[in-house]
């Protein structure tokens, strides 16, 4: 019950940027074939090898489609338990709408701890609502290898 | 799923911070170390110990007593936050007095001096910080009860410029010893905790078991005429040796003169450095008495004092001229 909660709680999250959820599967399928990553900003691969170097362990990514008129790629999985979330934006309106939506997001997610990066034009959603580490050491250091990108 | 849907849209609070901060004991306890604009859904614990800037709280306190184990840096008195992982729109100031941690170290062009273990700010404070001071004092209300291991600071040592304004005559800011009276322990802050954590700080050896240690330092920051409380004596200080208390008074410090045993939050231990760090005054009578001891000259760097650090901060001769005018 609490898993399904969580779930929905991280999906009604990634709804703002993402048409996750009813298109996960089709994402799956899409991620096969070649994705049309925005070029001149870290792709979800960088970020996931960039924390795999960094010790993180990041499990589970699998392509979403994003939805109309916001991210272009996006990626969701999680790290050591934390709900992740890595999109690709084409312009930078965009990505301050998909920005603005995570922030308004929260009001409707009953998360212990949620954050929201970018590095150039791609946005890194961290949300952990089971207080896996309410020291925020996995995020913090999330955050610190994403913000070298 | 609309119901679950529900329950998850339900009682949801969203708190921002800017950086690092505690958590509340009824969420855990702890310190959450996420040094990035995050939020959570509960509020500081103690908002005494914040600062809001916008709708995102900033710590502005010192993160020992909440089981913070990464990197730290002393400070004495109250300065400017320099923290760079945060751009505030205008200067915020700790007022926590006497010596205490932050996670941040001034950054090299700040006007900061290391010396006898700490930080001290030694450039001008502007209007701002005296008219915020009255507000934000009472982080110090909140530190009283807690029981933790400040910074152990050689305040002998003091930058120039904070020297330049102890008066040993009146209101100002001392620190002698006495010799004579029982034995008494020499103590010091423990050490922090294992780990990547960089300790500024000196120990104390007061170079026998008849010493007496009796540390007194009052403040006083002269404020130029500008307005309001300027020109008063405030810190705070402590008669009782069980905590801390603020008296408002105009002649609020520092103090530690009697000698029952040493609070809990000190631990015995050997001190790390040979040097004394109070000069021994000579009685005039019999039984014990007070004596100011000499100053010595600020030393970033000595032998036996400076413990590991990241370097000092830079010093800046103008800088002496710059605080009285």
């Amino acid at each position: 019950m609490k898993q399904n909660q969580s779930r929905v709680a991280i999906l009604l999250l990634l709804a703002a940027v993402t048409a996750c959820g009813k298109n996960k599967a089709a994402g799956a399928s899409a991620s096969a074939s070649p994705a049309a990553h925005v070029q001149g900003t870290p792709h979800t691969d960088d970020v996931l090898n960039a924390w795999r170097s960094a010790g993180l362990a990041p499990e589970g990514f699998a392509r979403i489609e994003p939805a109309p008129n916001s991210a272009t790629f996006c990626e969701h999985g999680q790290v050591r338990g934390v709900d992740t979330l890595v999109c690709e934006y084409a312009s930078e309106e965009a990505l301050t709408r998909g920005t603005q939506q995570v922030k308004e997001g929260w009001e409707r997610v009953d998360a212990h701890t949620g954050v929201v990066l970018r590095a150039k034009r791609t946005l890194m959603v961290v949300v952990d609502r089971e207080r896996r580490e309410p020291s925020g050491k996995t995020i913090s250091q999330m955050a610190r290898v994403f913000g070298k990108l | 799923m609309v119901s679950l849907a529900f329950v998850a849209t339900a009682q949801a609070t969203t708190v921002q911070y800017l950086s690092q901060h505690p958590v509340p004991h009824k969420f855990g306890g702890g310190y959450c170390t996420i040094d990035v604009a995050h939020v959570h859904n509960y509020p500081p614990d103690d908002p005494r110990m914040y600062r809001q800037i916008g709708s995102q709280y900033y710590f502005v306190g010192d993160p020992a007593p909440f089981q913070y184990d990464g990197p730290r840096y002393s400070y004495y008195g109250a300065h400017p936050v320099v923290d760079a992982e945060v751009q505030f729109g205008h200067p915020i100031y700790c007022y926590i007095k006497g010596p205490h941690y932050h996670a941040y170290q001034p950054p090299p062009q700040a006007q900061f001096q290391l010396s006898g273990g700490a930080y001290w700010y030694v450039g001008n404070f502007p209007p701002a910080f005296y008219d915020e001071r009255p507000r934000y004092a009472v982080i110090n209300e909140a530190y009283a009860p807690m029981p933790y291991a400040r910074p152990v600071v050689d305040i002998q040592v003091a930058p120039p410029m904070v020297r330049a304004e102890i008066s040993l005559g009146g209101p100002g800011w001392r620190a002698s010893a006495v010799l004579g009276g029982p034995p008494a322990p020499v103590y010091v802050a423990p050490p922090p905790p294992p780990g990547p954590a960089v300790q500024i700080g000196v120990g104390i050896n007061l170079g026998g078991p008849a010493l007496i240690e009796r540390r007194e330092y009052i403040e006083e920051r002269h404020d130029h005429g500008w307005h309001g409380d300027r020109g008063r004596h405030e810190g705070w200080r402590d008669d009782r040796h069980d905590g801390w208390r603020g008296d408002h008074g105009r002649h609020e410090g520092w103090r530690e003169h009697d000698r029952r045993p040493p609070p809990s939050r000190f631990a015995p231990a050997h001190a790390p450095v040979n040097q004394p760090l109070f000069q021994r005054a000579q009685p005039q009578r019999p039984g014990p008495h007070f004596a100011p001891a000499p100053m010595r000259g600020p030393a970033p760097a000595q032998p036996g004092h400076g413990q590991p650090s990241r370097g000092p901060a830079p010093s800046q001769p103008g800088r002496h001229d710059d605080h009285h005018h």
